[in-house]
């Protein structure tokens, strides 16, 4: 297999599980390209296009709901919980109430919690996101 | 050896359904050859960014089965067969493209007559 060829299983896989297609279909997929271009020795950029448009071909949906949902969730808990975290530090420092009156170690422990929360999710739905083993080719 | 015409890609999406499913109706096949008959045919060169959408479209829809065998060495070879329900759609695709075929022909080579004029215009 040439590296040309390996260079384009690892684009069209990623581009496929970006589109979270099934992971039969991208195994299916990635092999038929692997089976084509061996057999026939061409280039699989010109026969197949360009990975991201031929997996569009097999997963047309573009993004997912899953993505948006995960995208305003982060900035809720990014924002939120950086803006509590800064309010409760600056209450805390001058020894006064935070954010609705409330006492600014609950502010801070709270902004801690949210930011927290939001790295973790990022790593859980990144992980949850790649390849079960990493290439299927 | 003569090198086939280039033909108009909205003739070609029209044709090449029928003439794939027409090309694994003769037998048990893979995709390279399904490409290679198909430039045979004098259908031009039909890249796989093509014609292996068409062939997993046509396999979800349950008009082709397809198994997997090993390759020495290689990453093996996707054999496509037609279903009952393709065969079925084959004979259906058939029989009106003949009907079809004829029409359009008889309309594109120009030999239809006119059509009556009623003598309203502008």
């Amino acid at each position: 297999m040439t590296d040309r060829l390996t260079t384009y299983l690892d684009e069209l896989e990623s581009a496929l599980a970006f589109r979270e297609t099934p992971l039969d279909v991208i195994v299916d997929v990635s092999r038929q390209v692997q089976s084509h271009s061996v057999e026939t020795g061409e280039d699989p950029y010109d026969t197949f296009g360009p990975p991201a448009d031929y997996a569009r071909s097999y997963a047309p949906r573009a993004t997912s709901t899953r993505f948006w949902i995960l995208l305003v969730i982060s900035v809720i808990m990014a924002t939120g919980g950086g803006f509590l975290l800064v309010d409760g530090m600056i209450a805390a420092t001058a020894g006064r109430a935070a954010l609705g009156g409330l006492p600014a170690p609950v502010i801070l422990v709270t902004g801690i919690v949210l930011l927290i929360g939001w790295i973790t999710g990022l790593m859980v739905a990144s992980y949850r996101h790649r390849l079960p083993a990493g290439r299927v080719h | 050896m003569t090198e086939s015409p280039t033909w108009p890609s909205e003739w070609l999406r029209g044709v090449l359904g029928p003439a794939v499913l027409s090309i694994v109706a003769d037998g048990e096949t893979y995709g390279y050859l399904v490409a290679q008959r198909l430039a045979e045919a004098g259908l031009g060169v039909v890249k796989g960014g093509t014609l292996y959408p068409l062939l997993t479209r046509y396999e979800t829809d349950g008009l082709l089965q397809s198994t997997w065998r090993e390759g020495e060495g290689g990453p093996g070879r996707k054999y496509f067969a037609l279903t009952p329900a393709g065969r079925t759609e084959v004979e259906r695709i058939r029989r009106d493209w003949q009907l079809f075929a004829t029409a359009a022909g008889t309309a594109i080579a120009g030999t239809t007559s006119p059509p009556t004029t009623t003598g309203e215009g502008p």
